[in-house]
């Protein structure tokens, strides 16, 4: 692996990783042993996550040649504000945040309103122009997106 | 000559030329829009042209095939987004293309390069379908399986950091693709119970997702980079240019008919296949692999394209569908009182022929419409990025949900975005991932049964394998892509 | 506090806040959604036949149904049996009724899926499942809590038979060839299948019971692969729907030994093929069966619609084009509706799923379900 800078987070990321991967085994394991086989339906999950497991520990120790991705002597607590300053750059929580209003709000008011609640705001967020532009962008884009999947392919939306 | 007359029907019955003209040209659009597939087009066209006559109904059918196709290159190069699972290995090269400002060089070459692939599939067609049909049945489950392999050699190809990354990738994505109801035994795996796992999760919702979602919120990190200035002056490449290409295309068409050939398989394990050939045999292109090449679009481009002449061998020939949308074909071929099947080109040589020569004439349209909406797709990039990713979002959400209108799918997209977002600051490689889940049930399924086939004994299996050409021709080619990957790796480490 | 820090937490409070009010926003998703869809219909509705349109709404002028599009379930992939029935019943209905169908296909589970999907709509007929035979062996199956007990069968189009089929160069010639080749390998001979509770694992099962031979069951994506394989060599029978290898047997590409039904098949060059239960006469005790394909609509459906809806399908089906279609599908028209629909899917699911649980293969007992032994 190229001589790089670790990135902010990247061990817990490959911990993280780990984790799932070994979970998957267990899993895997779980589904095998009651049904034992060479070709039954816990085989390839097992080969798989076991593949899963054995990558995650060869990149764990990969990563033990990258230089520190932070400054000498950064507490945890810094650390780690700094790896979510790094993953969600201020712009990014209320996105995010937006996005899951956006699933959830889907199922409950409907395609309509939500998607163009959710256009509306988000160019706001970012800061996309005047609210009168932005609005009537995110009515266009509604009813574009009605006319063609609805009215002309029948796909009955939310 | 019968044949001729056939053949040359459409210029006889204008209306033939028309859906055929309005059908291409409806299937780029459709094929350019995430969400909307061909598939789904064509099973609406079924109920639409129940009243219709036969031929038109065909026609337009084609057409559509043939269009959306290509079209799903537009959308994977200009937004990352897959239009259509046929597409994913566009996007390798294409999207780089487009970053650079060059996505009208990207979609010029496309639209050539599927005019070739077509071409070539029409003409087996044409010429050879009952020999290829009947080479694609002497596969055997073993066989697919040695060919998914291949496809995952791709991994290697793909230039992540590490190799362990992306092993790791392919092996989540495999994973993925094992949740659900097993087809075998009907026992659920993974599923906690929940009625929406028991469905799995569908590649195209993960595809969305990694793809095109992902790079979405990616984008919104920094809205401050401008989106570039697209060169849509050279769009048609010159003469000159197609010749250059013109082996690797010539291979890779071959390789998308006989992969469009084997029932099962279509478009979208053909264009992976060639890309990874092309990856592997092309040596001295002008801009890596990854960042533009255009070697990397030549292949899927010509292959997927092929590989829709293949799909229509075993529908004509056998009355087996090559792939999804061939299915849907025969059904409405029924519908109309044919009767696909192996005697269906001696009993209906005409409604043969005429699909031979409407497929030609499709993609000679391909190539005419191909050339249209190019600039005002090109500016579609150049749309602030406040706006356009936004409206991104929300079109991977609808496409997502227009898969199978459920919701779930819309949740399962966004969860993929946002992990596949959180992949790309760890330099965690992408590709792979979706490559494991669209191979996932290609592999587990023919592993399942051609180690069952020999009685569940790994020796026999292997004997199998051995015994048997097609086999260890595949077998030997996994041999050697191995092989070469240990070495350039090798070359790699010590310079 | 920074600008996104607020409108971070604004947005958490919103959601948090529509997490606690619940469904409150499920009757305005339906009422937006249904001004939405009638313009669909009234625009998008192609074979609207004024004069049939107005003579039905007058019949049901008491009921004011349907009054927008209706929406339909396939059970199965595109291109199968029950997908190319359904797909080719439903234009007509369309016409006859002067309203959109929009069919979608929800594959999965044996069945399982869509019919969680049908089930999770309101019973109020705007949703109609297209299904097959497999969810009557669901239970014993374990692929779904569900089946049509929990439905009410609007209409059953037609039946099929299966038809065990070999490839053309085996070295089979008659069932009883096959019979006692298993016999003599017990566990050597391939058969190709769909999975547990498809038709083709049933007769395989059907045929253990009988005769006590025990296949090599591979499984396939579907009746298609399953009669490809077979073309190719790599197993050795497969037992599938007529409609599925009709246009082989014709052409000469795989070779007939026998109709599992108790009578020879009608339709054109496969008159020839054996009737099982003149080979076996045990078959006899199983035999009328094999897979149909139906209309359903959820149980609780208020019985005026279930009466139209009911009522519209059996003058459809009694269409000639209807019924050359379906024979050209290979299949045989029965248009079995209200308690005849009832009987003859709960005889499938007793019938089906007793064979099933003795032969071994299946996950539980019929009589969990308080299912009833077949006479």
């Amino acid at each position: 692996m190229k001589k790089r800078k670790m990135i902010k987070g990247e061990k817990i990321c490959i911990f993280v990783i780990l984790l799932i991967s070994l979970l998957a085994f267990g899993a895997s394991l779980k589904l095998f042993l009651a049904n034992p086989g060479v070709s039954t339906q816990g085989t390839f999950p097992l080969l798989t996550s076991s593949i899963m497991v054995l990558a995650s520990l060869v990149m764990l120790g990969e990563i033990k040649y990258l230089s520190p991705s932070f400054e000498e002597g950064k507490r945890g607590g810094e650390k780690l504000r700094e790896t979510f300053q790094n993953l969600f750059p201020d712009r990014m929580v209320p996105v995010i945040l937006l996005i899951v209003v956006y699933a959830v709000a889907l199922s409950r008011a409907g395609f309509v309103i939500s998607t163009f609640l959710f256009l509306f705001l988000m160019m706001m967020l970012l800061k996309a122009g005047s609210w009168l532009r932005s609005l009537i962008i995110s009515a266009g884009i509604v009813a574009g997106i009605m006319i063609i999947f609805q009215f002309a392919f029948h796909v009955v939306l939310p | 000559m019968e044949i001729l007359t056939n053949l040359l029907l459409p210029f006889t019955q204008p209306i033939l030329l028309f859906f055929l003209g309005i059908g291409t040209l409806a299937g780029i659009y459709i094929g350019a829009i995430p969400g909307l597939s061909v598939t789904m087009a064509v099973s609406l066209l079924i109920s639409f042209t129940f009243s219709w006559d036969m031929l038109p109904a065909i026609a337009l059918m084609i057409g559509i095939n043939v269009g959306g196709v290509y079209g799903g290159s537009r959308s994977a190069i200009l937004l990352n987004i897959p239009g259509a699972p046929a597409a994913v290995a566009t996007t390798f090269d294409g999207y780089p293309l487009a970053q650079k400002g060059e996505a009208g060089i990207a979609i010029g070459t496309t639209v050539v390069q599927s005019f070739v692939g077509g071409v070539v599939g029409t003409l087996f067609l044409g010429l050879f379908a009952p020999a290829v049909a009947k080479f694609a049945l002497m596969f055997a489950p073993r066989d697919y399986l040695l060919l998914a392999i291949m496809g995952l050699m791709l991994v290697g190809s793909l230039g992540c950091e590490s190799a362990a990354r992306g092993i790791f990738a392919a092996a989540i994505g495999v994973f993925i693709g094992m949740i659900g109801i097993d087809m075998v035994t009907g026992q659920q795996r993974f599923t906690f119970g929940n009625v929406y796992l028991m469905n799995g999760v569908s590649y195209i919702v993960a595809m969305i997702g990694l793809f095109g979602m992902s790079e979405a919120l990616y984008q919104m990190r920094d809205l401050s980079i401008y989106p570039v200035k697209q060169k849509v002056d050279k769009i048609v490449p010159g003469w000159k240019n197609v010749i250059r290409y013109l082996p690797l295309s010539l291979r890779t068409s071959l390789m998308g008919v006989i992969v469009g050939a084997l029932p099962g398989t279509g478009g979208d394990l053909a264009a992976l296949l060639a890309y990874d050939h092309a990856r592997r045999t092309v040596k001295n292109n002008e801009v890596p692999f990854g960042k533009g090449a255009i070697e990397g679009l030549v292949a899927p481009e010509s292959a997927n394209n092929a590989a829709i002449g293949g799909a229509y061998i075993p529908m004509l020939t056998l009355g087996i569908p090559g792939d999804a949308v061939t299915a849907i074909i025969i059904g409405a071929l029924y519908i109309h009182g044919l009767k696909p099947g192996p005697m269906f080109m001696t009993e209906r040589p005409d409604i043969f022929w005429l699909m031979v020569g409407g497929m030609f004439i499709a993609n000679i349209f391909l190539l005419i419409f191909g050339f249209t909406g190019i600039k005002m797709f090109a500016k579609i990039v150049e749309i602030p990025k406040q706006i356009l990713m936004p409206a991104i979002v929300i079109l991977s959400a609808v496409g997502a949900y227009s898969i199978n209108n459920n919701v779930m799918d819309i949740y399962w997209m966004l969860g993929f975005g946002i992990i596949g977002y959180l992949f790309k600051i760890f330099k965690m490689p992408l590709g792979p991932v979706v490559l494991g889940v669209i191979l996932s049930s290609l592999l587990e399924q023919n592993y399942r049964r051609a180690v069952s086939m020999v009685g569940n004994s790994i020796p026999a299996f292997i004997l199998d394998i051995l015994k048997h050409p097609i086999s260890l021709v595949l077998f030997a080619a996994i041999v050697v892509m191995i092989v070469g990957q240990i070495r350039s790796a090798q070359k790699a480490a010590k310079s | 506090m920074k600008k996104s820090n607020l409108i971070s937490l604004s947005l958490a409070a919103v959601l948090a806040a529509m997490t606690v009010t619940g469904c409150g926003g499920n009757g305005a998703a339906s009422t937006t959604a249904a001004p939405a869809s009638e313009a669909a219909t009234t625009a998008a509705s192609t074979e609207v036949s004024s004069s049939t349109a107005a003579e039905t709404k007058e019949q049901a002028s008491d009921l004011k149904f349907p009054e927008k599009d209706i929406q339909g379930t396939i059970m199965w992939a595109a291109g199968g049996a029950c997908d190319n029935v359904s797909r080719g019943i439903v234009p007509f209905l369309q016409e006859q009724m002067g309203t959109t169908f929009v069919m979608t296909n929800r594959a999965g589970a044996a069945g399982g899926i869509s019919m969680q999907y049908v089930h999770d709509q309101p019973a109020d007929g705007y949703n109609i499942l297209f299904g097959a035979e497999n969810p009557q062996v669901a239970k014993v199956m374990g692929t779904s809590e569900l089946d049509y007990s929990d439905f009410i069968p609007l209409d059953i189009f037609c039946t099929s038979a299966g038809v065990v089929v070999v490839n053309k160069d085996s070295k089979y010639n008659t069932i009883n060839d096959l019979i006692d080749d298993i016999l003599a390998n017990p566990n050597k001979v391939n058969a190709a299948t769909t999975g547990p509770g498809g038709l083709p694992q049933v007769l395989v099962s059907m045929m253990e019971s009988i005769h006590g031979t025990k296949a090599n069951t591979v499984v396939f994506d579907g009746e298609g692969p399953c009669i490809t394989a077979l073309m190719g060599g790599h197993v050795d029978y497969t037992a599938v729907t007529v409609s599925a290898c009709a246009e082989q047997i014709r052409a000469g590409e795989v070779k007939a030994l026998a109709v599992m039904y108790d009578a020879p098949l009608t339709a054109e060059g496969l008159t020839e093929i054996p009737v099982i239960t003149d080979v076996y006469p045990d078959y006899d005790k199983y035999m009328p069966w094999g897979p149909f394909y139906g209309a359903f609509v959820k149980a609780d459906t208020p019985q005026e619609v279930v009466d139209y809806l009911t009522e519209q399908f059996d003058v459809v089906m009694q269409k000639p084009e209807i019924d050359e279609m379906l024979k050209n599908l290979g299949t045989i028209p029965v248009n079995l509706t209200g308690a005849d629909a009832r009987e003859f899917v709960d005889k499938y699911r007793s019938t089906t799923s007793w064979l099933l649980y003795e032969a071994g293969a299946a996950q539980k007992s019929p009589e969990e379900f308080g299912i009833e032994k077949p006479e």
